[in-house]
Order: structure tokens, then C-alpha cells, then sequence
């Protein structure tokens, strides 16, 4: 379990305010000044606000923790970076339908030979679904690996 | 009474078949996340190219009604807006279907939806070119106003912290200027070339809302659906009760009305802006965000009530009222059709058959609508593993469909798990969704305000007066007080 306190957070998106404000201030030329302005403005709006944050987390005192459970979402968020890093190398069709097998499973709670039949029925009635729709009826053209 | 004499054509069976699958499709693609109006209509224009204009249009109008409509089905069922116009359906709808009144608040969305909807075609077939004037006083300045009205109504309203909603409004206001300044053509913050066409919105839109909601159904190990029963409800009680409501009807559709003849302001704006007058103008303001009815009236009737003005300035001038009716169009010019008087004159009857149709749909829409919220059922049964798998999958394809690019997968993936994060300490994804959807507007109405004032007597001066810019910042002002005002008494409570 990650436990993360909130003054955590709140430095941290006062950080990024900096950081954009920082990107707004100095970006562009004499020339291309102009088209700054506005992120300019967001970006010392947004620096204000997160300065009031935090000032009004030490005048309330009021500290709390977010747990988030990294353990559990592992398999998921695994199965996302796979798919950025190989979605256009393996393709769309053979990933999706390893990331609904594996998340179908891992998250079911029961686990028998019987459910992972069960899986993998409805994952081709789902990727049928899916072919149907988008490669079928709207034209789109997703990136595959041989039929897949 | 011109349009009388073309309401025949609607009813051709061609064109009524075409109706009634846009109508179900529109009602479909509305409830799966991701797949907002202006994806539907914008994925079905390549398909009218072989249709007549009068059937291609007839398709993309009843489409863009069905799917406003159908996107508060994921809203209040899955928590998880279809579209961007039922973000406001979430906050009463959600907590509604929790409490077990989810086919209720189904059946208030699709009458309420059909009241607005109705009302909105009527000010479309008759108040046209009167409406269409007053829109025209809106100049840059007053539309910088709005759009940052819009902001602060959403970070007043769906954030525990008025502070954070602001900030994440902000947010999405920064995101929006990745990608080219659209009065200079300066290239701006684009730190990869991935991001030269700056942040997709119906990327952000997917990633925000759908990918939070996953990894939350996750972690719970347990779909919040599988908390709450389906209801035996009457739909004569549910109208009954729904025609009972005049006052949220009213706000909703007259706040739906004016938003829609706003170019650029759209179904959001439409339902939350109501959504905030009818809890301000309720005796029960302490049972919204926990299943008070008036809140799915009044937004529903909202944003199908600016369909129909969102497409007065399209039809007449060519601005577009909502990102949808830009979509449209590229519907009408595909087949040589140009906004203006010609389409009242030389065309027609196509027009007529067009503007017909969509009071058509509303009625479809009502009864196919109802007749789904009968079914919603087999929805919220759907296991969380199931359900956590199938959204991503959508949410996946749904987003590379938009333009074939594999950098808004990425970016809708990275906003989704982020979003996640910050949800932990009370940031919200509606006001970083609507600063992102606002943000091209309010920069380019105020570079084109900066513009002008620089002639004039500065820029502060420009954006401070005139009774227009006053009565929009008043709203600014009157909406962050009210969020302040809320958060004490939150407190305190």
C-alpha cells in the first residue's frame, strides 16, 4: 500500500507551476512574445493557487493520507505500458486481447479452469464486437501483426 | 409554416429507416465512454458520402440528438460521462442509481432529455433569424468572459476545494496551448512531435473520465454497480413526477437555449450552468450531488435543448454553436450545401427535411431511450474484471479512431492513470476537461480582444466594459463566492 500525505501533493503541484510558469516565461523570441501571453497568465494564476494551498494547509493543520494500492493495480497499469511500448509493434487486436485475458483473470474472484473458459469465451464475443465496429463498420485502420 | 409542407419527406421509408438506426446507434455509441457526439458524427460523415444530402443529414442529426441523450446512460450507471455534455448528469445521477433509483433517473434523463430537445427544435424551426442576431453581439471579449465562466462554474461545482478545481481548470487551460497559438501560428511547448498538434480532446476527455474510473473499480476489487438494484419504476409515474418539475424543465431548457446559440459553448456548458441555477434556485440544495432529481432534469433538458440553437448560427452564419455542429458542418459542405440564406431558398427542402427530422428524433429518441433503460440492467450486472477490460479496450480504439494517431492513445493512457493519482487528494477531471475544451476558445477570443484593444485604450479596459463583459464577470464572481461560500459551510458542517 503507497501511502502518499496531502502537504506531499500539494508541493508537488506547486512544483509543476514553477515548472509551467517557468516554460511560459521564458519561451519564445522578441517576435513570437505575443502568443505567450496567455499561458503566461494561466500559469501565474495557477502558481497563486497552489500558493494558497499549501497556506491554507498550514493555517488548518489538517493532514491526510491517500492510500492507493499499488500491489492490485499492478497487473492493469502493467498492461498499459505494454501496450504504449508494443501496441504499434505487436498490434492492437493480438494486445487487446491479451490485456482482457490476463485483467479478466487476475481480477475475477474466482479462479478455475472453468472461468478461464468462461474468459475466453466472452473475449472473442467482445474482439468480435470490437472488429465489427471499428474495422468493419468505421473504415479504422489500427496497426496489426500478421491477422491480428 | 414553410417547414409544414416537408414533413413528409421524413416519414419516406428510406429516410425514416435512416432515423430509426441513427437514433439506436446514436443512443449505443452515446452510452459507451468515449464515444461523444462529435466522435459519432465525425466517424459517420465518411459514411454519407454515398447517401443522398437529405439521408446523410437526416443520419448525422438524429445521430448528434441519440447520442447527447445516450451518453447519461454510462453517466449515471458507470459514473463515467459518454459525452462532455453529461458531466453535469454524473453528480445526481450516479449517486441516484447507488441508492437504488437507477432506472428513475434513466427515465427523468430521456423525458427530460426529449422536453429540452423539442423545445430547442421549435426555437430552431421558428426564432432562427432573431436569435441568430442577438448571438452576434457577442464579440471577443465577451467570449473570453464565457469561457472562463465556464471554467469556474465547473470548479465551483464538482470539486470539494475551490481552490483545487480552480487549479485543475488552470490546468486544462495550459494543456489547451500545447501545439500552435491559432491567431500567431507560434509553435508552443511542443517538447516532443508527438504533441505539435497539441492534446487531442477527445483523447484527454477518454483518459480523464474512463481510465480513473477503471483503476478505482480495481482497486475496490468490486464494480460500485454491483451495489445497487435495478428498480420496478413506472414511466407514467417517472413522467408524471418529471412533468411536475416545471421549474428545473424551465431553467434547463431556457439555460440550454441561450448556451446553444453561444457559438462554441456547447452541451457542457449547457448542463452544468443549469445544473448550478436549479441548486441555486432549489429549497433542497443540500440533497444535490446526492440523488436529487432536479439536477438530471435540469441538465438533461439543458443540453438537448441547445442541439437545435446550437445550429442556428451554423445554418445561418456557418459559426458553429457546439463542437458538434462544427463536425455538421463538414456534413453540409460535403455535399455543396453553404450556411446562409441559400439553405433557406435553393435548398430547402433538404433544410426543412433536415430541421423536421430532428423534432422526428426526439421522439425516437424518448421511445427507443425508455425502452433501454429497461435493459440498463444487463449493464450494472457486468463483472468488475469484465468491465475494467472492455472500457480500456474502447477507450483504446475509440481514441486511435479519432485520427489514426497512436500519440493519443499515449497521451489518453498517461492523463487516465495521472488523473487517477491526483483524484486521490481531491482534483477532479471535469474542470481540467473543460479548461481543455475552453482553452482555444478563451486564447483566441482574447489575442483577438488584445488585438482590437491595442488600437483602442489597452486591453484591461476592453474586458472591463460594456454592460455584456460586466454581466458575464458578475456571473465569474457571483459563482467563485458561491463555491467559497459552500466549502465554509461544508466545513463547519
Amino acid at each position: 500500500m503507497l501511502k502518499i500525505n496531502n502537504l506531499t501533493s500539494l508541493i508537488f503541484i506547486l512544483i509543476i507551476s514553477i515548472t509551467l510558469g517557468y516554460v511560459s516565461f521564458t519561451g519564445g523570441t522578441e517576435t513570437t512574445s505575443e502568443a505567450y501571453l496567455f499561458p503566461k497568465l494561466i500559469t501565474f494564476v495557477m502558481i497563486i493557487l497552489s500558493s494558497f494551498s499549501l497556506f491554507f494547509y498550514f493555517m488548518n493543520k489538517t493532514s491526510s493520507v491517500a492510500n492507493i494500492d499499488i500491489k492490485k493495480l499492478s497487473v492493469y497499469l502493467f498492461s498499459l505500458i505494454l501496450f504504449i511500448f508494443l501496441g504499434e509493434i505487436i498490434g492492437f487486436y493480438f494486445l487487446a486481447i491479451l490485456l482482457f485475458l490476463i485483467n479478466s483473470y487476475y481480477y475475477s474472484e474466482i479462479k478455475n479452469l472453468k472461468i478461464i473458459i468462461q474468459n475466453m469465451i466472452i473475449t472473442i464475443v467482445f474482439m468480435i464486437f470490437i472488429y465489427v465496429l471499428f474495422s468493419i463498420m468505421l473504415k479504422v485502420q489500427v496497426p496489426r501483426f500478421f491477422l491480428l | 409554416m414553410e417547414f409544414i409542407g416537408y414533413f413528409s419527406n421524413v416519414f419516406v421509408f428510406e429516410n425514416l429507416l435512416i432515423l430509426v438506426l441513427g437514433t439506436i446507434g446514436g443512443l449505443l455509441m452515446g452510452a459507451a465512454p468515449g464515444l461523444s457526439p462529435t466522435m459519432a458524427v465525425a466517424l459517420l460523415i465518411p459514411f454519407t458520402f454515398k447517401m443522398s444530402p437529405d439521408q446523410g443529414l437526416i443520419m448525422l442529426g438524429a445521430v448528434y440528438t441519440a447520442t447527447v441523450a445516450g451518453g447519461a446512460i454510462s453517466a449515471i450507471l458507470l459514473k463515467i460521462p459518454g459525452a462532455p455534455a453529461n458531466i453535469a448528469t454524473v453528480m445526481d445521477g450516479y449517486p441516484m442509481a447507488k441508492s437504488g433509483k437507477s432506472k428513475e433517473a434513466l427515465h427523468y434523463c430521456f423525458i427530460s432529455s426529449f422536453i429540452g430537445g423539442v423545445i430547442g427544435i421549435i426555437i430552431l424551426i421558428f426564432f432562427t433569424p432573431i436569435l441568430a442576431n442577438f448571438a452576434l453581439k457577442f464579440g471577443p471579449s465577451h467570449m473570453f468572459w464565457i469561457a472562463i465562466f465556464g471554467v469556474t462554474v465547473i470548479a465551483t461545482l464538482d470539486s470539494n476545494s475551490i481552490i483545487k478545481g480552480l487549479f485543475s481548470g488552470a490546468i486544462g487551460l495550459w494543456l489547451a496551448t500545447i501545439g500552435y497559438d491559432s491567431v500567431l501560428g507560434v509553435e508552443r511547448f511542443v517538447f516532443n512531435p508527438i504533441f505539435s498538434g497539441g492534446i487531442n480532446i477527445i483523447a484527454a476527455l477518454v483518459g480523464l473520465f474512463a481510465i480513473p474510473q477503471v483503476l478505482s473499480m480495481i482497486e475496490k476489487k468490486q464494480l460500485d454497480s454491483d451495489q445497487f438494484q435495478m428498480e420496478k419504476k413506472s414511466i407514467v409515474q417517472s413522467i408524471i413526477y418529471n412533468l411536475s418539475r416545471i421549474k428545473a424543465l424551465v431553467v434547463g431548457s431556457v439555460s440550454g437555449v441561450i448556451i446553444g446559440l453561444i457559438p462554441g459553448a456547447g452541451g457542457q456548458i449547457a448542463g452544468l450552468v443549469s445544473y448550478d441555477q436549479i441548486k441555486k434556485l432549489s429549497k433542497n440544495k443540500e440533497n444535490f450531488g446526492k440523488g436529487e432529481p432536479d439536477g438530471i432534469i435540469a441538465a438533461e433538458s439543458a443540453n438537448n435543448a441547445m442541439v437545435g440553437p446550437s445550429l442556428v448560427p451554423l445554418l445561418t452564419l456557418g459559426v458553429p454553436g457546439s463542437p458538434t455542429a462544427a463536425v455538421l458542418l463538414g456534413g453540409l459542405l460535403i455535399h455543396g450545401m453553404f450556411p446562409g440564406p441559400n439553405l433557406f431558398t435553393i435548398y430547402a427542402e433538404t433544410t426543412w427535411t433536415f430541421i423536421n427530422s430532428l423534432l422526428v428524433a426526439q421522439f425516437m429518441m424518448l421511445a427507443f431511450g425508455l425502452y433501454i433503460s429497461g435493459l440498463a440492467k444487463y449493464v450494472i450486472k457486468t463483472p468488475a474484471n469484465y468491465m475494467a477490460a472492455a472500457i480500456t479496450i474502447l477507450a483504446i480504439f475509440g481514441t486511435y479512431s479519432v485520427q489514426h494517431n497512436f500519440a493519443d492513445v499515449i497521451v489518453m493512457l498517461f492523463l487516465g492513470v495521472s488523473m487517477f493519482f491526483l483524484s486521490k487528494f481531491g482534483f477532479t477531471a471535469a474542470p481540467i476537461v473543460l479548461g481543455l475544451i475552453l482553452g482555444p476558445i478563451a486564447e483566441t477570443n482574447f489575442s483577438q480582444a488584445k488585438i482590437i484593444a491595442d488600437t483602442q485604450e489597452g486591453i484591461l479596459k476592453y474586458l472591463t466594459t460594456g454592460y455584456l463583459n460586466l454581466t458575464i464577470i458578475t456571473l465569474c464572481i457571483i459563482s467563485i463566492i458561491y463555491g467559497i461560500i459552500s466549502e465554509m459551510k461544508k466545513k463547519n458542517a
